[in-house]
């Protein structure tokens, strides 16, 4: 869901008000739904704020509300509702019935912010009510869209076509490597097995794939996407290459800092699990982080098993300027160039020339090739300063 | 059901009907409410998985029944720091509680990142002399704030903090002293450099099990019985958290060890680092490269445990003539 509030005009706010203040306690769960509704509407028609809301009546609400039918319940209101049923006699002899609707008023224009939020439950909570959507479309291929309400059965793919959506998109990402366009459809496919409620294997095969394409283009924000739904989905029991993405984790981890996550792994970690040969190269690179062993760490760098290269390429400068600044304190009277470009496990000597020149050492002048320590010390550190903060995203 | 009737509690203190003088109601409320929440939690947690919210954009949070409880009980605390009765009847005295009762519930959650909304919170408003608050909310507090602290790396603080709780908690409720010690114990190692005493220990078997040969260890630069001490109470560690911050101790005892080779090679201020290789394979029992080793010294130098340089070139390490391992050593991480 969007972090940004929905932005309502005034009047809308205050049309909502009156109508809440017409209402009385027997219809105003209907008010509300079909206040929804109606508020839907011309949000799908564009023109919440072209629409004149003080001049609409509570009759625009008519073709909504619906005596009969029981709407379903919004599940803040259910405790607002106990909450009023626990209250008690002695506290409404207390307040007037205007304090009464004033109160209930402002609730409501407060809780507005969250309405949209609200709304797109409260309609899961119908359609789980009603069970999850058997898809019925053959397209093999189709973009994503965010949706805002039920999902069109005709639009959803059912299981056996998502199966061969997939096998259509590995050999593409092979031959076209567009992640833009691959990105989009594995979003789509989450989407529809999502809906339809489908968890098994091949949910868990769908989100590896998206997040091991998701490293190689370094999009941390969907592979994170990825990696809390594959816990979810793992915790359920469903099988999957849970060691390897195990090592992701703690790669990330390290990405990140997140020594509370690391602690929490370290103590959940079983036997079976250490075997493995990729979560016990990520645990070395934890180990050698964690008392900046700098030397072990790049040499477990070039080693790194399946896609956790990536993961450590995220962070890799972070740890060469360390390294680096480690170096500039203990190293004297000078290092030549190459010998720190193979500590620092750079196999181009093109990018070890831009990260160095980054760092601003001075040159040995009678030897070119080695860089004076002490020197450099101070550019080094400054350079350090820049790392300091890393945020969920990934995002410096 | 609970959840509703903490909230109507919450609502009648925010809107002055209850004091200072009910907070004792709100305790309870949101005490019970908390491990409510944990048991639901329990409950849940194959339940949770099932979808029950379904949302396109799969990054929204699926919310945790504790969660939900935590936001509750910031409400209250919101609550009781914000009040503007007179001290007598304010429902400021129950701000450390509900602190601590919060702080648990994050600790659980593992978000620590949300206490310092709390602490920030706490500076602006004008709450009265800690002192004044009753003795067991204090040690709640400050054991709180030593494990935040803790697990932020600022060890130094985290050792302030859980010296006072320690100080404070009376001396029969040993199995709280027992969780402080758990983290105090390891901050004032990393902090200042000093080991718990015998005599300390020796009221706390289960900390004396595994810090007393920890320790020994470290003194002796006996790097071997370090590792496997540590090895071998991995698991108890990880659970308490504490096993990341001891890694970081390793150090003292490489110190230690180093300053044995350097002892052996009669202080000489130039040692080969081949010494130290030597030292190193002896203890892990395998070669260890060269660079490895140089490595462990620049990382020593860096940290201040070692006064001197290395020359790669030559394979040498040069040391200070005087007080190359110096004593104390101000922590850096």
């Amino acid at each position: 869901m969007s972090s940004d509030k929905p932005q309502w005009p005034e009047a809308l706010k205050s049309f909502v008000g009156r109508c809440f203040q017409e209402a009385d306690d027997s219809n105003r769960l209907n008010v509300e739904s079909a206040l929804k509704e109606l508020i839907s509407k011309h949000y799908k028609q564009g023109d919440i704020w072209t629409t004149d809301w003080n001049a609409i009546g509570m009759e625009a609400l008519a073709p909504f509300l619906d005596q009969e039918q029981q709407k379903v319940v919004i599940p803040l209101d259910k405790k607002r509702k106990a909450a009023n049923n626990e209250l008690g006699k002695p506290k409404d002899e207390k307040s007037t019935d205007n304090d009464k609707l004033d109160k209930r008023r402002k609730r409501f224009e407060a809780e507005f912010q969250n309405f949209q939020r609200k709304n797109v439950r409260s309609k899961n909570d119908d359609q789980n009510q009603l069970g999850p959507i058997i898809g019925k479309s053959t397209q093999l291929e189709k973009r994503y869209l965010r949706l805002t309400s039920a999902p069109d059965p005709n639009t959803v793919r059912p299981l056996p076509i998502l199966k061969r959506t997939l096998e259509l998109l590995k050999s593409k990402w092979k031959s076209e490597k567009n992640y833009a366009y691959i990105c989009d459809q594995f979003k789509s496919m989450r989407q529809d097995l999502t809906v339809q409620h489908i968890q098994n294997e091949f949910t868990v095969q769908v989100y590896e794939i998206h997040a091991r394409i998701a490293l190689e283009k370094a999009d941390v924000g969907e592979y994170n996407q990825c990696q809390s739904q594959l816990m979810n989905l793992y915790n359920l029991g469903i099988p999957g290459k849970t060691n390897e993405f195990l090592a992701y984790r703690i790669l990330y981890n390290l990405y990140t800092k997140n020594t509370s996550e690391l602690n929490t792994i370290l103590a959940t970690l079983t036997e079976e699990e250490k075997q493995h040969e990729a979560v016990q190269h990520a645990l070395q690179v934890r180990e050698a982080l964690a008392s900046t062993d700098y030397y072990t760490f790049f040499q477990l760098y070039l080693i790194t098993p399946n896609m956790g290269g990536y993961l450590l390429d995220l962070f890799i400068e972070r740890e060469r300027v360390n390294a680096l600044s480690i170096m500039c304190k203990a190293y004297r009277p000078s290092l030549d160039t190459t010998f720190v470009a193979n500590m620092l496990a750079f196999e181009d000597m093109d990018e070890f020339k831009t990260f160095i020149s980054s760092c601003n050492v001075v040159y040995d002048a009678k030897q070119p090739d080695h860089i004076l320590m002490r020197d450099s010390m101070d550019s080094v550190e400054r350079r350090k300063k820049k790392f300091s903060v890393v945020d969920i995203k990934g995002q410096i | 059901h609970h959840l509703a009737f903490t909230q109507h509690i919450i609502r009648l203190f925010s809107s002055g009907v209850c004091t200072g003088v009910h907070l004792p109601v709100l305790f309870t409320a949101c005490k019970d409410l908390r491990f409510m929440g944990i048991l639901l939690e329990k409950e849940n947690t194959l339940k949770k998985q099932s979808f029950n919210y379904y949302s396109e954009d799969e990054s929204m949070e699926q919310e945790n029944s504790l969660h939900v409880v935590a936001r509750v009980v910031n409400r209250a605390f919101t609550v009781c720091i914000n009040d503007r009765a007179p001290l007598a009847t304010s429902r400021k005295w129950g701000a450390f509680y509900i602190m601590g009762l919060l702080f648990k519930m994050y600790l659980r959650l593992n978000c620590i990142h949300l206490t310092k909304n709390v602490l920030r919170a706490m500076k602006v408003v004008d709450l009265p002399d800690i002192t004044h608050f009753p003795k067991s909310h204090i040690v709640m507090f400050r054991y709180y704030m030593g494990i935040v602290n803790f697990l932020n790396q600022d060890y130094s603080t985290a050792d302030q903090e859980l010296d006072t709780a320690f100080h404070l908690c009376h001396k029969t409720y040993t199995r709280n002293l027992e969780l402080i010690l758990a983290f105090w114990i390891p901050s004032r190692i990393l902090s200042r450099h000093m080991f718990p005493t015998q005599k300390l220990l020796s009221r706390f078997p289960s900390m004396a099990a595994v810090y007393v040969p920890l320790c020994q260890h470290i003194r002796s630069g006996n790097l071997r019985a370090f590792d496997d001490c540590l090895k071998k109470n991995e698991a108890l560690l990880a659970k308490t958290r504490t096993f990341i911050a001891l890694e970081k101790i390793r150090e003292l005892c490489l110190r230690n060890l180093f300053r044995k080779v350097w002892l052996m090679c009669g202080k000489s201020t130039r040692i080969p680092i081949e010494c130290y290789q030597m030292a190193i394979c002896h203890a892990k029992q395998q070669e260890v490269p060269l660079l490895r080793v140089e490595t462990l010294i620049a990382n020593l130098i860096y940290r201040g445990y070692i006064k001197g340089y290395l020359s790669h070139d030559r394979s040498m390490s040069v040391l200070s003539a005087k007080d190359p391992f110096p004593i104390t050593v101000p922590v850096r991480m």
